[in-house]
């Protein structure tokens, strides 16, 4: 049976029971009533009669006319209240109540004797009246009144006897009615409670057992009502949940699993930390915000910085890098955002105690736990770097005893040339002939060497650049002559330049030798002969085409020379090592391995690229981009000038302390016109300037002297000499008046060795400049 | 008519009065007590004032006897019942129950309060009043106090003494009555009649042995004589009744004054069994004693409504004393129901009423 149905049969037998016993109690309680009307009635009897017996006795003590009326009054009242009250009483009390209203008209009777005796008595002129009379009717009326309120107190007894017994029974009733209740609910709850109690503690336990985790366990309770709906529902719901999930064992299984795999983990964790601590390159970790992460101890002993003094500070904060290096280090950063692995790239550090070191700089965007970040490693080359440069020093010098071996054929016979030509000048002099076409010849041959020199200096890379403004096409046409003595016979040059090319802002003599580098590569790679071809052209590169090199985007116009030859060609793995310094394909002795890393170096300089496209057994064509000048070309105004050599009449201070130059220096300058001072020393020239009272216009100057520079020299000259311009004459400067090869701005610079012509044409543009 | 007010109705007035009773606990430094018995009149006053519909308003006046037993009618007036009822009372002050009837039948008052002794003396002259209430009874009102120097020590100690008494009212009937009580006659003893405000003084110049007196005057009658006093117990000799009378005429045509008049008697009377010692304040003040005074003769009183048969066998004593002392012409004893109005008392507290009818 249902819970619900047992607590509706429960309420339905307290109802039943309670409708039984009320009904019951309810006829009692009416009864109880009647009876309670009863007494009401004969009490209010009783106390009539006790007032009329008060005044009986008032009226017997002084009769007199108030307790007669009081008397008279009272009887009616009680007449007439035994009249009503006649029909409550039942038939038990009838006999009592006839036998109150016989006694009590006897009682009026008895009084009325009294009364119509005592007015005779007081009557005027009365009449005697017996003796005792009085007396006697007296005690009669107390035997009356006596015989009327005993059957009174009867009724009242009999009445207040019944009213006892009723009330009695009705408690009675009462109390059982609640009894049989009050075992009823218990029984029943009892019933309920033990039918609720055993299986809800059965389900209890199996719900504690279930939720210890065993799945395994049944409820199996077999009652019908809800309690075992219940519990089977609940059985259900384990059984669904044993399919779902795993049992105990299986977890206990897979905790161990985990414990070992954590285990490991943390093994594998403490091997890659004592790695990453351990190795001995300098690792690092950045987050995108370059703030640094973490870093080893090889990173600590690189900067000299402890790892706390580091960590959780920006890249800037660091102090690690110097300002012109934090900008390469963003660029890098930046590119590691995109995803891309940088390096290996060069950077300069600065260590805590103020050394700087160059490294190598390898970052790669990585994602630990979640987190994009970039690991940089460093490593310090400071070292490799000096050996390198030290190898390449001596190397340059065996590449220039080897060019100097090809080179000396050239200048033996142009100084054959010079000699030859000179011994027949003087001989037309000693026969009055004026030797110019010898001396022509002599002019041609200088100039000649002078730019082998040029060539010479290139290689060193001790020449100074002088950017301008200048046309590939016309420098492509000035070597084809050179190029003539450089290439082979077996080789065909071919020259397709653009007609309308574009101008570049690019140091002349820089771009000869990328030509002549590149024509010279061309060749030795066309042993058996072939083709070499120069191309010129215009062309736009957009963003799609450095994204495709995988360079910084610096897109826009752009001029190409390109040179192709129809050689062995490379294959990739030598396409990528063709501009590292001395990577050479060529036998020992042949090449110096700095051709095309000369190239790479000058196109870099002037902000360009270079790209190979190489094929094996096909060829090779290396491409050069160089940023397009918007600036019109001034080299032929410059050159307009040639014509218009003038001189003048300022004052120049010519120091040099070679004397054959100074002399020729001095003399062209005194021969158009010049004042001349000359000095062969810094201080010479310092102490004669202060001894000279006149203005000193200009100082041409040798950079490199013997004591005092030529630069000391100048700024000395500028505070004595206010206004006094400076003109520096020199083969290479060793970055005394340029950097990284560049002249500083507003540096006048004569490079050697120079023709009158261009001596005067310098000074003359020198002088005509604003005063500084 | 209206109930409103600040005390809304009955259980609002006991509210008030057991408020008060905490108050009055609280209040026990003398310097206080009056204070808070002006505060306690002046709340009731106010509660009752302005309560009442002045279109339903009664206008009455009582005359009344200054005296102990008028002490309900006296706390009624100050504590504002009878405004509370809607009667806008005019209290007529009078030295006795007498002089107060004779104001009443002279027309100058429409209620008085008067003692047993008058109610029977007028019972043989007039039967244009009736009695509606009795709200006082004393067993010790009148007493009889002697001079010790006299002999006196017992009340047989009287024979042969001069006894100053006021003919014709309680103090003669107290006097026949204590006399038989030890067995003596008036006979046995000279009687001098005097007004009773003069007994003390009389007594104590030894004009007379004793005088029967009836309160206050025998405490100043006790002062007077000092060591030299002997009070004797009054037992239960008799029982001065002090009731409430009017003449017919006004009973049957204001029926509902005589009913707000008991219903603030009432009230009274409950007031009094609960604030006892701010009714003996309020008593005090009005019969210009010292609360001492008054607090010695509160006991000797008991308050409250009623018409009772003794009443009326009382009454039937006192005129056969009468006659018997020829106070009265007449010889037959009147028949006293015809000076009882029930209707009244039925109305307002019909459980206090014994006598039979």
């Amino acid at each position: 049976m249902k819970i619900r149905t047992r607590l509706h049969v429960n309420v339905f037998l307290c109802f039943i029971i309670t409708v039984l016993v009320g009904s019951f109690v309810f006829a009692a309680v009416r009864e109880m009533n009647v009876q309670t009307e009863k007494a009401v009635a004969a009490s209010k009897i009783s106390r009539e009669m006790a007032e009329l017996n008060i005044v009986t006795h008032e009226y017997l003590l002084h009769p007199e006319e108030r307790p007669l009326m009081q008397w008279n009054r009272k009887y009616k009242s009680l007449t007439r209240h035994l009249t009503e009250e006649a029909k409550i009483f039942g038939p038990s009390e009838k006999d009592l109540v006839d036998k109150i209203f016989l006694n009590l008209k006897r009682f009026n009777a008895a009084f009325s004797n009294l009364v119509s005796t005592f007015k005779i008595v007081e009557a005027p002129g009365g009449r005697t009246i017996p003796p005792g009379l009085i007396d006697t009717l007296m005690g009669e009326l107390l035997v009356k009144s006596h015989a009327t309120v005993s059957p009174i107190f009867l009724l009242e007894r009999k009445i207040q006897a019944k009213s006892i017994a009723l009330q009695t029974k009705v408690s009675r009733i009462t109390a059982i009615f609640f009894l049989v209740l009050i075992a009823l609910i218990t029984g029943v709850s009892l019933w309920i409670s033990r039918s609720i109690r055993i299986p809800l503690a059965k389900l209890q336990r199996g719900i504690q057992i279930i939720g210890g985790g065993n799945l395994d366990h049944k409820v199996w309770t077999h009652e019908r009502d809800e309690i075992g709906e219940l519990s089977r529902a609940f059985d259900n719901m384990t059984d669904n949940l044993k399919k779902t999930t795993a049992s105990i064992s299986d977890l206990n299984r897979e905790i161990e699993k985990r414990k070992r795999a954590q285990e490991k983990l943390k093994e594998s964790e403490e091997r890659f930390r004592l790695l990453f601590e351990h190795a001995p390159e300098a690792f690092s970790i950045f987050d995108l915000k370059s703030t640094l992460l973490d870093a080893n101890r090889a990173a600590e002993r690189l900067g000299g910085y402890e790892k706390k003094e580091l960590i959780g500070k920006r890249l800037e904060d660091l102090g690690l890098l110097p300002s012109d290096e934090l900008e390469k280090a963003a660029a890098l950063l930046k590119r590691n955002k995109e995803g891309e692995t940088t390096g290996p790239d060069e950077i300069i550090l600065e260590r805590k105690d103020g050394e700087k070191i160059v490294t190598e700089i390898v970052s790669i965007p990585l994602k630990i736990a979640g987190q994009d970040v970039v690991l940089v490693i460093l490593r310090d080359i400071t070292e490799r770097k000096v050996m390198e440069e030290q190898l390449r020093q001596a190397q340059k010098m065996e590449a220039i005893g080897v060019l100097a071996g090809g080179v000396a054929h050239d200048f033996n016979n142009l100084l054959t040339t010079i000699m030859g030509n000179a011994e027949l000048g003087l001989m037309g002099l000693d026969r009055g002939r004026l030797p110019l076409e010898e001396l022509q010849e002599i002019k041609k041959a200088g100039e000649r060497a002078s730019g082998l020199t040029r060539q010479l200096l290139a290689f060193s890379r001790k020449q100074i650049m002088e950017p301008e403004v200048l046309n590939l096409n016309e420098v492509v046409r000035n070597l084809e002559k050179m190029l003539g003595r450089l290439i082979r016979e077996d080789i065909k040059v071919l020259t397709t330049l653009a007609p309308d090319l574009a101008n570049v802002h690019a140091d002349p003599g820089q771009m000869e030798q990328v030509i002549m580098n590149l024509a010279v590569n061309a060749r030795d790679a066309m042993p058996q002969g072939g083709k070499l071809t120069i191309e010129t052209a215009n062309v736009e590169l957009d963003e799609q085409y450095f994204r495709s090199h995988g360079v910084e985007n610096n897109h826009g116009a752009y001029v190409m020379l390109a040179v192709s030859d129809t050689g062995v060609g490379m294959n990739k793995e030598t396409q990528y090592h063709i501009f590292e310094p001395f990577f050479t394909t060529k036998a020992k002795g042949v090449g110096t391995g700095l051709g095309l890393a000369t190239v790479y170096g000058i196109v870099k300089q002037n902000k360009g690229y270079v790209w190979v496209y190489s094929e094996p057994g096909k060829g090779t064509t290396l491409k050069v981009y160089l940023p397009a000048a918007s600036e019109e070309k001034e080299r032929v105004s410059k050159k307009g000038k040639v014509s218009e050599i003038s001189g003048g009449t300022e004052t120049v201070l010519v120091v040099e302390d070679n004397d054959a130059v100074r002399e020729t220096a001095v003399k062209t300058l005194e021969k158009y016109g010049y004042s001349i001072l000359e000095a062969s020393s810094g201080e010479e020239a310092a102490e004669l300037s202060k001894g000279f009272e006149g203005p000193i216009h200009l100082l041409l100057t040798d950079v490199i002297l013997t004591g005092m520079s030529g630069k000391d020299l100048a700024e000395i000259l500028a505070s004595a000499k206010p206004g006094i311009r400076v003109l520096y004459m020199s083969g290479y400067t060793e970055n005394a008046i340029a950097k990284n090869g560049v002249l500083d701005p507003g540096v006048n610079f004569l490079s050697k060795p120079f023709t009158p012509e261009s001596l005067l044409l310098k000074v003359r543009d020198v002088l005509d400049q604003p005063v500084p | 008519m209206s109930q409103k007010g600040f005390f809304e109705g009955r259980k609002g007035e006991m509210v008030l009065c057991n408020a008060w009773s905490r108050l009055r606990r609280f209040c026990q430094v003398k310097q206080v007590k009056k204070l808070s018995t002006s505060l306690v009149v002046v709340l009731v006053v106010a509660s009752c004032q302005g309560s009442q519909d002045p279109k339903n308003r009664e206008k009455a006046t009582l005359g009344v006897s200054k005296s102990f037993l008028s002490i309900p009618a006296f706390v009624a007036k100050s504590t504002g019942y009878f405004s509370r009822e809607g009667i806008d009372l005019t209290v007529k002050e009078c030295s006795s129950g007498k002089t107060a009837t004779d104001a009443l039948f002279r027309g100058e008052a429409d209620i008085s309060t008067v003692a047993d002794m008058p109610v029977v003396l007028e019972s043989f002259k007039r039967k244009d009043f009736c009695i509606f209430g009795t709200f006082c009874r004393s067993y010790r009102m009148v007493k009889l106090i002697a001079r010790k120097d006299s002999g006196i020590r017992t009340g047989a100690d009287l024979k042969g003494k001069k006894v100053g008494v006021n003919f014709g009212t309680s103090s003669h009937f107290f006097l026949g009555a204590f006399l038989m009580h030890h067995m003596l006659s008036v006979s046995d003893i000279k009687m001098v009649n005097m007004r009773t405000v003069d007994m003390p003084v009389a007594l104590r110049n030894n004009q007379v042995d004793a005088i029967s007196v009836w309160q206050p005057y025998d405490k100043k009658a006790l002062r007077l004589l000092g060591d030299n006093a002997v009070e004797f117990p009054a037992g239960e000799i008799y029982c001065t009744t002090f009731n409430l009378v009017t003449t017919k005429s006004f009973a049957k045509e204001h029926p509902e004054v005589l009913g707000k008049f008991l219903r603030a008697i009432n009230n009274a009377v409950t007031f009094i069994q609960k604030n006892r010692e701010i009714s003996q304040d309020i008593t005090a003040k009005t019969f210009k004693l010292d609360i001492d005074s008054v607090r010695a003769a509160w006991d000797d009183f008991v308050f409250g409504l009623s018409l009772d048969q003794a009443l009326l066998v009382s009454w039937e004593e006192i005129a056969r004393w009468s006659i018997q002392n020829n106070f009265v012409p007449k010889r037959k004893i009147p028949n006293y129901l015809n000076y009882i109005c029930l209707g009244p008392l039925e109305a307002v507290k019909p459980e206090s009423i014994s006598i039979i009818h």
